[in-house]
């Protein structure tokens, strides 16, 4: 092309300090989908950086582009490695200074401990001064306090009021599991919810903290005492899996019934559904499939030939009662290894795999465990990390660079 | 210009309004299609824009105006549909095909487009050419996405600014 004079009108972007050159710049920017791509277009020239390092703007992106998984908090940070997709953004947690996951800017951090984490936040559950981290402090906990890595932020919740807290008796506690939860749909800013789940003999009760309101309050559920004796199941209750998080429910599965306890996060209501088959005894995982609908993987293995498979179905509408199961796919798994759910975060499944021969409970010096990551949109199993330490009590932990988040607590 | 098949008009024939751009040139379009933008859309409700008097664009030149007009008139029809929940898969076919050859030109017209989209408020014009650019820059690093869109090169004041904040962001281009 010849081009005897440069074209003028690229003066607007660069001339224009205006609201409209601005207006112009984000839009474009929304459409940049990696953060890697936001990060170099940042460092183009000041006038870029200063419209995408805006508090507002990125709060905007992230809204449009879920964070992605950057790595697996163990022990550690394990970090996404190449050649994930997820790890030139997992790149940027190199530095030691890049983000505290030991929490030390807490005060007294030896007496916190790791709960959940969601939206680049960590809840951490903490024990008493001068008591130790026994089974009876997990009955009630009174300590909860809302923590950033990357800022170093945090937020000591206020204990649960006595008047709230009258709605249990401490002696019929069955279990008691905080959590964080999404801020309710008109409050995407700075703000998050913490969910106190008290599963009694006879009855849910659910403690919701909203940081935009400063306060608890609870919602208890009656209807549980004949969702667990209906089917027969044993009358001291039913026991929860682990938690999962899908199109703003939280779900777990009621071993030994078949069925799956779904809290809509919009309404904090409690509803159950049938499952197409017993996963007794079985890791699952539940995830987003499209379209809103819900997904459980189950590890199946099959003894007499020595391999492992991801069994996957979709439920396919959640407004049916039964029979709304649609079986989706089998996955083959890698033969070396065998396999550990670790959780799902950032649009992925991650399994870890022990080599055969080893046990995740006992293993020996330097063994080397991988970690798949499966995409759940595509069904892709790609290798997301090694290491030689086992993944034991961990975190996902799916977020933006620290550059790219701004503070949210 | 011949009468629409799918206007909003009595007797089939659809209400037209006169856009005037920055260079005095007069365009006669269906007001349908300049409805697409929000600016104009209040304007050409309360009836204005028709017989002789015409809507002044100052900020839009004719080049500028004619292709945006092209775009306006090949979306109207869709829009009027209530963004065409019930097109065909081949309508929406032939409008992203339409969109991709729209895109396809030179910068210079790329960037008044940005312009004159944000200007008339026309949202899906606005995406369009945000996610043009958007493409041009992926993949590139911020030398590259200077040159890309013709910024000369920093002053040695800029550089060290953006030497400072490359620190934060070294991760993205190792």
């Amino acid at each position: 092309m010849d081009s005897p004079a440069p074209p003028t009108p690229r003066r607007l972007l660069l001339r224009s300090r205006s609201d409209l050159a601005d207006d112009v710049l984000r839009e474009i920017f929304l459409h940049l989908d990696s953060p890697a791509d936001l990060a170099r277009a940042s460092t183009t020239c000041t006038h870029f950086h200063r419209v995408i390092a805006d508090h507002d703007f990125l709060r905007h992106y992230h809204a449009l582009h879920p964070p992605p998984l950057l790595g697996i908090l163990a022990n550690v940070f394990i970090p996404a490695q190449p050649p994930h997709p997820s790890a030139v953004a997992a790149r940027a947690f190199k530095h030691a200074d890049d983000a505290d996951f030991s929490f030390s800017f807490i005060p007294f951090p030896h007496r916190w401990r790791r709960r959940d984490s969601r939206d680049g936040r960590f809840l951490l559950s903490g024990v008493p001064v001068g008591r130790g981290h026994n089974r009876g402090d997990l009955v009630w906990i009174t300590d909860l306090a809302v923590c950033e890595p990357l800022h170093r932020r945090y937020h000591l919740l206020p204990a649960i009021p006595v008047d709230l807290a009258a709605a249990v008796h401490l002696p019929d506690i069955v279990d008691f599991e905080p959590f964080l939860a999404p801020a309710a749909e008109d409050h995407m800013d700075t703000s998050f919810r913490v969910i106190c789940l008290a599963q009694c003999t006879t009855k849910l009760v659910l403690f919701v903290f909203s940081s935009s309101e400063g306060r608890w309050h609870s919602v208890t559920f009656e209807g549980w005492s004949a969702l667990i004796t209906g089917s027969g199941g044993p009358a001291s209750g039913s026991k929860l899996s682990q938690r999962y998080y899908a199109h703003r429910c939280f779900c777990w599965l009621m071993q030994g019934m078949n069925k799956l306890l779904v809290l809509n996060t919009c309404g904090m209501n409690f509803s159950s559904v049938e499952l197409p088959q017993d996963y007794m005894g079985r890791e699952i995982a539940i995830v987003e499939a499209g379209d809103g609908k819900l997904g459980i993987f189950s590890l199946c293995s099959d003894i007499a030939h020595d391999t492992v498979h991801l069994s996957y179905v979709i439920l396919r509408d959640c407004t049916e009662i039964t029979n709304q199961w649609h079986f989706e796919e089998v996955l083959p798994l890698p033969l070396q290894h065998h396999f550990d759910i670790v959780g799902v975060a950032g649009g992925y499944l991650v399994l870890q795999g022990v080599p055969k021969g080893m046990s995740l409970i006992n293993l020996p010096q330097n063994p080397n465990i991988v970690c798949f990551s499966l995409d759940l949109r595509t069904l892709q199993l790609e290798w997301l990390c090694q290491t030689s330490r086992s993944i034991l009590y961990a975190e996902l932990y799916a977020g933006h660079p620290p550059a790219l988040s701004p503070p949210n607590i | 210009m011949a009468a629409p098949e799918s206007g909003d008009g009595n007797n089939g024939a659809a209400r037209m309004v006169t856009l005037i751009s920055s260079d005095n040139t007069r365009f006669e379009v269906e007001a349908a299609a300049a409805s697409l933008s929000q600016t104009l859309q209040l304007t050409i409700l309360d009836g204005g824009g028709g017989g002789g008097d015409g809507i002044p664009l100052p900020n839009v030149d004719s080049a500028t105006l004619s292709k945006v007009l092209e775009y306006c008139i090949k979306h109207a029809p869709a829009a009027a549909n209530g963004g065409a929940p019930n097109a065909t898969a081949v309508d929406r076919a032939e409008l992203e095909r339409f969109d991709n050859e729209f895109v396809n030109i030179d910068q210079s017209v790329l960037y008044s487009l940005i312009m004159a989209a944000h200007n008339l408020e026309i949202e899906g014009l606005q995406s369009l050419v945000a996610k043009k650019v958007a493409d041009m820059i992926k993949g590139k690093s911020p030398m590259e996405i200077r040159r890309t869109l013709g910024f000369p090169d920093p002053t040695p004041e800029e550089q060290a600014e953006m030497n400072a904040h490359m620190l934060e962001y070294g991760w993205a281009y190792e």
